[in-house]
């Protein structure tokens, strides 16, 4: 049997002018259930809150109302209280006789119907209320980067220094991603590698840290705190516990590969080290290159076509057998970090890119710069290595292009490409370079200065205007373009262009549908609210940093990626996770599984079950909501046309018996 | 034989002064195509043509829906007020041979053991003028079940269609007193006149080809209960209440109390056996869980447990509206034939 | 209940004889519109007091039947409030209720609520002056509209004053007999050949029924009854209502299909009622049905008949082919007459509309033949046998009547396929095909869906799209 205790408040003044609280405790008195009804003048002070507990404890209250302000301001404190007390929190409603009575109805013979109604209708909430207590999660407390870029690499770190095991998958070779490629840093001008290996060495040392490089996500199950991958370790054919670093198996190799690190600027051989300061320093075999992938005899013995990287490697690394393995880790959080890679700049055909080497993107450019790229550094056409006298920069290719490239505006390029033209500059003193703009986009710190130094001290001439067609033409490259602040045509001929490609989103590997993550229209994975939660996805337990996540340059970045570890070190920080009762819960004697619920979710917090007899056959599949990942929204509930599923604190019959109570009954009702 | 002749005008006039006179009463109009009893206030708009109403005029005598008393909780206490019987004197007027023996089956459930009050004082309160058959339907097999075109079981005063008219007799006092004003200028009707009228229910009698259902059947078919025929007829049942609904003869309501916790009513409505909820009990176990299981059981009803409770007396009335409104056409005849037939034959599942 | 009032009734302090006010229920969710009403207070704006609100966590937990619950309490109005598209908490609730708000307005409106009585609204958080807005237009719109008379009648029924329009000729005559008895004997052979190769263990076809010419439905277990099966203008029930109950066995099924029931077999994959690959799609080219009064029904005007893509097999008087075939047989088609009578319909003045509708539900025997007879019914537990809480009343009265109708109606939303078999079975003749089309109507106009199409797609109130119309949101 209900017994109800009513709490009506003055607030003051507040209420007590316009509602005649007395009157709305009296009539709360008179709804069968309640066995209290009381008003007060501040019930949420000490004293009123004592009341309430006394009321409780010594009455045996089964429920409460508190009619005074929004629940949006005092829910959590009268909860608080009645809990004190000994009553489930959620037992105790708020009936909001205030901002959405006393404060707008100055009429008391209008008010104070209204109150007692809102009451009375709170009261029939109580009534159906049942106790709740906060889901418990277990959490694994370990987490999972994917990625090895220097997003990864930060969050990783972050979240290894805080004392938590991370692994750290890569799927090439090496970590440091984009970052390693890079020449100089804008605006600083840091040696790229020489800030970020320090960082790479570090995670790879790190004790904490569990390095997967050539590995690949393959699977992943569970919910937040509870996830399970699946990896796929690439075989690199050489053992990563015994190979030294040498070298000597590349200078026997007889196969020449165009280097990826290098934009294919560059060789390597078979087996190789991406870069000097690749983290691991195992070397790889490239088994698309290697002369004996092909030679396997028809009778299935492996006849091994060369086998000079292992005649000369001392330690006895090299595996020709090595096969991939799939290994399992479990953790509690996941953080995306997937970087990102350049827009293929062949589908802008007026650049020309792809038909003719001079004409190189933003990356190959950043090769052409690094001291340890294919031209040591200088700055040399890529056609007949001869030297570069005259450069044209172009922005925006791609980006702010919703016909043919991307919309959106890809952040770096006006910065990386004054930092070109100033490196160049640097490297090439009397040498040209224009570039073509349609804004210059310098937000960051010290970004503005930097422009301004590039277009008036090294005097890079700056042309606002797009450019219609580059083309060759008797060995030169020339670009047509307009200057549109003076009114002309222009026309340059240049030795090299650099394309300023626009940032999408790395490719392949499926990864947002395996993490069960959105994307939006262009690819870049989905936070859960562009301002409030940049690092969050809607799957719980599921982050996301870096360029993954949308085009930013290194200080977004790494504060990102700080960012979503302290997301995971929130999930992290206890061996349990608590999470909101009001949660959604499937009745299985009538649930249809026709899976309108789980369609409608966005949480993905609804599964279907089989319910098994115990000869292990299926006898139903039923729905099943996850607790640890639903939110509590309901919008299963309405889709659930048996009402097999219903939602803690707004069941429907919370919701029925409150409707019913809010309306007073039609006069002359009658039942034929 | 004594009673009246009415020509039609006759008969529309009878009607006038009962209506005039107060009476109330409920005869089958003809709404867009579809008979149904209703109460009238114009004799116009009464249909005797051939043919039943879609479903028999039981709901005078039980209500689809009937508050049985109301209740409020306060907080001193449970009020239960009764509900008062909201009934008048009613006459149901062109009610079929077979939906008045479909009332006298009521009779039996409602006033045979224990009187059900509410449905006792609706029933004394009406008076049934059945009205024979001048043509059976393709469904209709009340010969089959001891039912006639001119039967008299239930009813309280007697049409039979004589030509363009009808004759009239009362059945018992109330029909007496409803026929009083006849007496005073309707014509006497003559034996030879009764006997064509009665030669002309034998013809219509003779025209309904469904050969009898014998009383020893009831005992056959309760032991058919395990008989696999059941499946194969029970399958194609979907599980509605159409024929519960129309039936003259089936009772069943479920009790629900309509309102809140604090107050409402407590009302019976039309149940159905064939409903897969109607024997579930609070523990979830449903002991006829197919409807197959269900199916049988309301045949049984029927025509066995009915029977040996009530002298041999088939429940069904032979009515076939239940046969021609099935949405899948369910034969009521046919399964119990078929359940006869089967243990001795090879239980085909036929349809 | 007016003898002892109710709790609400209770809880009101008397007041004297004094101008009527209206009472209007208002939903809203939690993390907008209850707090831009918290600022309307916070702010003072006065506004008035008609509203009575009902916080949830989002406008996606709104059930329509809590909506037509309020109207049966007796609110005069009742005012739907959540977040603006896009700004939802919980990403999307608003946007999928946004689509059951327009089915549902669609039928309440349908069905003679006066639209002056149903406001929805996207108040924001931040929009106290918006709120106290809303609510004065929804109150004057509902002082305006007066006080609501109840969900149904009170009495006895009147008696409708509405006539449909005349239904114009069929556009074909007859099928040929010769015709039907051809489909027969292919059906015959095929299902003897299907259940002989062990391809299927049950082939559920038509058979003649007890009455002249009846046709029921039929199970064929074994290949020497396959002679039963048979073929007429009166197939007229959709066999793929017995689909459901095979979805937990290994047996696979041939079913035979018409066009119209090859849709209803379309909602159960997109439900996931049935499997694909055990099920045998016997698609019959169909010349259309005859109704309960022996003339061509009206779902067979605009229909022509052609076996539906995802059916196996096609039969035509000319034999059986494997896959989806056309006919080759030119059937005359005509504009569906129930698109004339549902815009007849919604044409007439609320009342009259409303009048309509009440006569016909007052008839009403709630025998559920509707539900029985539906594909798309197939839940173990209806609704209408739930008691906590008990959203249909139980009792067969004009309105218990309404709110099942209403009910069902709302839960085919998007998912009928039109096969009219709720009407043909009714015992009261009620109009549900017509109550169902509209519904159908606004879906397909609203949301470019056509039921029973592609068994890939979500359904439609499943989904939503960011530009869904939202002209009747203030």
């Amino acid at each position: 049997m209900a017994k109800i205790g009513v709490f009506v408040c003055h607030c003051g003044e507040n209420i007590a002018r316009t509602v005649k609280v007395k009157e709305v405790a009296d009539s709360a008195r008179r709804i069968p259930g309640v066995v209290f009804s009381t008003d007060y003048a501040y019930c949420c002070s000490a004293p009123g809150q004592k009341i309430i507990m006394d009321a409780i404890r010594e009455r045996g209250l089964t429920g409460i109302v508190v009619a005074s302000c929004s629940p949006h301001l005092h829910e959590p404190t009268f909860r608080r209280a009645a809990a004190q007390a000994g009553l489930n929190p959620f037992q105790c409603e708020m009936a909001n006789i205030r901002e959405q009575c006393s404060w707008v109805h100055p009429d008391p013979s209008e008010g104070t119907p209204k109150a007692c109604q809102i009451v009375a209708s709170m009261v029939e909430k109580v009534k159906q209320s049942r106790a709740l207590h906060p889901v418990e999660v277990p959490v694994t407390r370990r987490a999972m980067v994917i990625g090895g870029g220097v997003a990864g690499v930060r969050a990783a770190l972050d979240i290894a220094n805080a004392g938590h095991p991370v692994v750290l998958v890569e799927r090439e070779t090496s970590i440091g991603g984009n970052m390693a490629r890079l020449s100089e840093t804008f605006p600083t001008l840091d040696c790229s590698q020489c800030i970020l290996t320090p960082l790479m060495v570090e995670a790879s040392r790190h004790p904490n840290i569990e390095l997967l490089t050539y590995s690949e996500v393959e699977e992943v199950s569970g919910y937040v705190g509870n996830f399970k991958v699946r990896i796929r370790r690439k075989p690199r054919y050489v053992r990563a516990d015994v190979c030294t670093a040498c070298g000597e198996c590349v200078k026997a190799c007889p196969v020449d590969v165009p280097n990826e690190f290098d934009r294919g600027m560059a060789w390597r051989k078979a087996i190789y080290i991406p870069f000097p300061q690749a983290v691991p320093t195992t070397y790889t075999l490239d088994a698309s290159r290697c002369l004996n992938a092909k030679s396997q005899n028809p009778s299935g013995y492996r006849v091994l076509a060369c086998e000079r990287c292992s005649d000369v490697c001392l330690p006895r690394a090299i595996d020709y057998d090595q096969q991939p393995e799939i290994v399992e880790r479990e953790v509690g959080a996941i953080v995306a970090a997937t970087g990102f890679q350049l827009w293929p700049a062949e589908q802008g055909r007026e650049y020309g890119y792809g038909t003719h080497p001079d004409i190189v993107d933003g990356l190959e450019f950043e090769r052409l710069l690094s001291a340890s790229g294919p031209t040591g550094g200088e700055v040399r056409r890529p056609s007949d290595g001869k030297p570069v006298r005259s450069v044209v920069m172009i922005q925006c290719v791609g980006s702010r292009d919703p016909r043919f490239g991307v919309p959106y505006c890809s952040r770096v390029c006006c910065m990386y490409t004054a930092k070109h033209a100033l490196l160049y500059k640097h490297k090439v003193p009397d040498g040209r370079v224009h570039v073509f703009y349609m804004d210059i986009r310098a937000g960051g710190k010290g970004y503005e200065e930097f422009i301004s130094r590039v277009m008036e001290e090294e005097r890079v001439v700056y042309v606002r205007g797009r450019v219609s067609e580059v083309i060759h033409r008797d060995g030169e490259l020339i670009v047509y373009g307009a200057d549109t602040l003076v009114g002309r045509a222009v026309q340059v001929k240049a030795d090299l262009v650099v394309l300023a490609s626009a940032m999408v989103p790395s490719q392949g590997g499926d990864l947002a549908r395996k993490l069960r993550i959105a994307v939006d229209p262009h690819g870049f994975l989905q936070e859960a609210h562009p301002k409030l939660r940049p690092v969050e996805t809607l799957t719980a337990g599921v982050f996301v940093a870096g360029a993954a996540q949308s085009p930013k340059d290194i200080p977004d970045t790494v504060a990102q990626a700080s960012a979503a570890a302290s997301k995971v070190l929130e999930l992290l920080s206890h061996p349990t996770m608590q999470r909101e009762p009001t949660v959604a819960q499937v009745n299985e004697a009538v649930c249809n599984a026709c899976f309108d619920c789980q369609r409608v979710c966005p949480y993905l917090a609804i599964e279907g079950a089989e319910i098994k007899d115990r000869e292990g056959k299926v006898r139903k599949v039923v729905a099943r909501v996850n607790p640890a990942m639903c939110e509590g929204c309901g919008a299963c509930i309405v889709a659930c046309r048996p009402q097999a599923i219903d939602l803690s604190g707004y069941t429907n019959e919370q919701l029925f018996a409150q409707m019913d109570a809010l309306v007073p009954a039609p006069a002359g009702a009658v039942v034929e | 034989m004594t009673g009246w002749r009415l020509s039609g005008a006759e008969l529309t006039r009878w009607l006038e002064d009962l209506l005039r006179g107060g009476t109330r009463v409920i005869a089958p109009v003809d709404e867009d195509g579809r008979r149904v009893f209703k109460a009238v206030d114009d004799p116009a708009r009464v249909c005797l043509a051939s043919g039943k109403t879609r479903w028999s005029p039981k709901e005078f005598v039980f209500p689809k829906t009937e508050a049985l008393f109301s209740y409020a909780v306060q907080a001193d206490g449970v009020t239960l007020r009764a509900a008062s019987v909201d009934a008048a004197e009613q006459v149901l007027f062109g009610v079929r041979p077979c939906d008045a023996a479909g009332l006298a089956r009521l009779d039996a459930t409602f006033l045979g053991g224990e009187i059900d009050p509410l449905y006792a004082r609706r029933r004394d309160l009406t008076t049934v003028v059945s009205l024979g058959c001048a043509e059976a339907e393709p469904e209709c097999f009340c010969t089959a079940v001891g039912g006639s075109p001119g039967g008299e079981e239930g009813s309280d005063l007697q049409l039979l269609p004589a030509g363009e008219g009808w004759l009239v007799r009362p059945l018992t006092p109330k029909g007496e007193r409803l026929a009083a004003s006849l007496s005073t200028w309707a014509a006497k009707a003559s034996d030879e006149e009764w006997e064509q009228a009665r030669a002309s229910v034998r013809r219509v009698e003779e025209s309904i080809r469904h050969s009898a259902v014998a009383r020893e059947w009831a005992s056959i078919l309760e032991a058919s209960f395990d008989s696999p025929v059941w499946e194969a007829l029970g399958r194609r049942c979907l599980g509605c209440s159409i024929c519960t609904y129309v039936c003259p003869s089936c009772s069943c309501f479920d009790v629900n109390d309509n309102g809140t916790a604090s107050c409402g009513e407590r009302c019976r409505s039309w149940d159905s056996c064939t409903f897969a909820l109607f024997t579930r009990q609070a523990s979830g176990h449903n002991p006829r869980p197919t409807q197959a299981s269900r199916y049988r059981q309301r045949v049984l009803h029927k025509f066995a447990y009915y029977p040996q409770r009530y002298e041999g007396r088939f429940m069904c009335v032979g009515c076939g509206r239940c046969v021609a409104m099935c949405p899948v056409g369910m034969d009521i005849q046919e399964a119990v034939r078929m359940a006869v037939e089967a243990p001795r034959g090879s239980g085909d599942a036929g349809r | 209940m007016p003898e002892h009032g109710d709790a609400a009734a209770v809880a009101q302090p008397a007041v004297g004889a004094r101008e009527w006010q209206p009472v209007i229920a208002a939903v809203l969710c939690h993390w907008c519109t209850y707090a831009g009403a918290d600022m309307a207070g916070t702010t003072r704006r006065v506004y008035p007091a008609t509203v009575r609100p009902l916080r949830v966590p989002c406008t996606g937990r709104i059930d329509p039947l809590l909506i037509v619950k309020a109207f049966e309490s007796g609110a005069d109005g009742v005012l739907v409030s959540g977040c603006h598209p896009g700004d939802c908490h919980y990403v999307q609730g608003n946007m999928v209720a946004r689509r059951r708000f327009t089915a549902l307005r669609a039928l309440m409106e349908f069905v003679g609520l006066d639209p002056r009585r149903l406001h929805f609204a996207w108040v924001s958080a931040s929009e106290g002056v918006k709120w106290s807005q809303v609510v004065a237009e929804a109150t004057a719109a509902v002082r305006e509209a007066g006080p609501f008379q109840g969900w149904g009648t009170l009495g006895e029924p009147r008696r409708p004053a509405v006539r449909l329009p005349e239904v114009p000729a069929p556009p074909r005559g007859a099928p040929r007999i010769e015709d039907q008895q051809a489909v027969a004997a292919h059906l015959q052979r095929l299902a003897a050949t299907l259940l002989d190769e062990g391809q299927v263990s049950v082939v559920i076809g038509y058979a003649a029924g007890s009455l002249d010419g009846q046709m029921v439905p039929t199970f064929v277990e074994r290949s020497e009854d396959a002679s039963k099966l048979a073929w007429s203008d009166r197939c007229v029930n959709n066999l793929a209502v017995y689909l459901p109950a095979f979805r937990r066995q290994e047996a696979k099924v041939a079913l035979v299909v018409k066009k119209c029931d090859a849709r209803a077999v379309v909602g159960l994959l997109q439900e996931a009622q049935v499997s694909r690959k055990r099920v045998v799609l016997i698609g019959v080219s169909c010349p259309g049905v005859a109704d309960n009064k022996g003339t061509l029904a009206l779902k067979c005007y605009a229909c022509d008949g052609e076996v539906p893509s995802l059916c196996d097999w096609t039969v035509t008087p000319a034999g059986a082919q494997q896959g989806a075939h056309p006919s080759g047989a030119a059937r005359a088609v005509t504009d569906d007459p129930r698109d004339a009578q549902v815009t007849y319909l919604a044409s007439l003045p609320p009342e009259d509309r409303r009048a309509y509708w009440q006569a016909q539900f007052a008839e009403c025997l709630r025998c559920y033949g509707c539900r029985a007879v539906c594909p798309m019914c197939y839940c173990a537990v209806c609704v209408a046998e739930q008691n906590r809480p008990q959203w249909v009343p139980t009792t067969i009265d004009a309105k218990g009547n309404l709110t099942w109708n209403v009910t069902r109606a709302i839960h085919l939303a998007g998912r009928c396929g039109g096969c009219d078999e709720c009407a043909r079975v009714c015992p009261a003749d009620v109009r549900l095909d017509l109550l169902n089309h509209r519904v159908a109507m606004e879906v397909e106009q609203r949301f470019g869906y056509r039921t029973g199409e592609d068994p890939s797609v979500a359904p439609p109130l499943d989904t939503f799209r960011p530009d869904d119309p939202q002209e009747f949101i203030r």
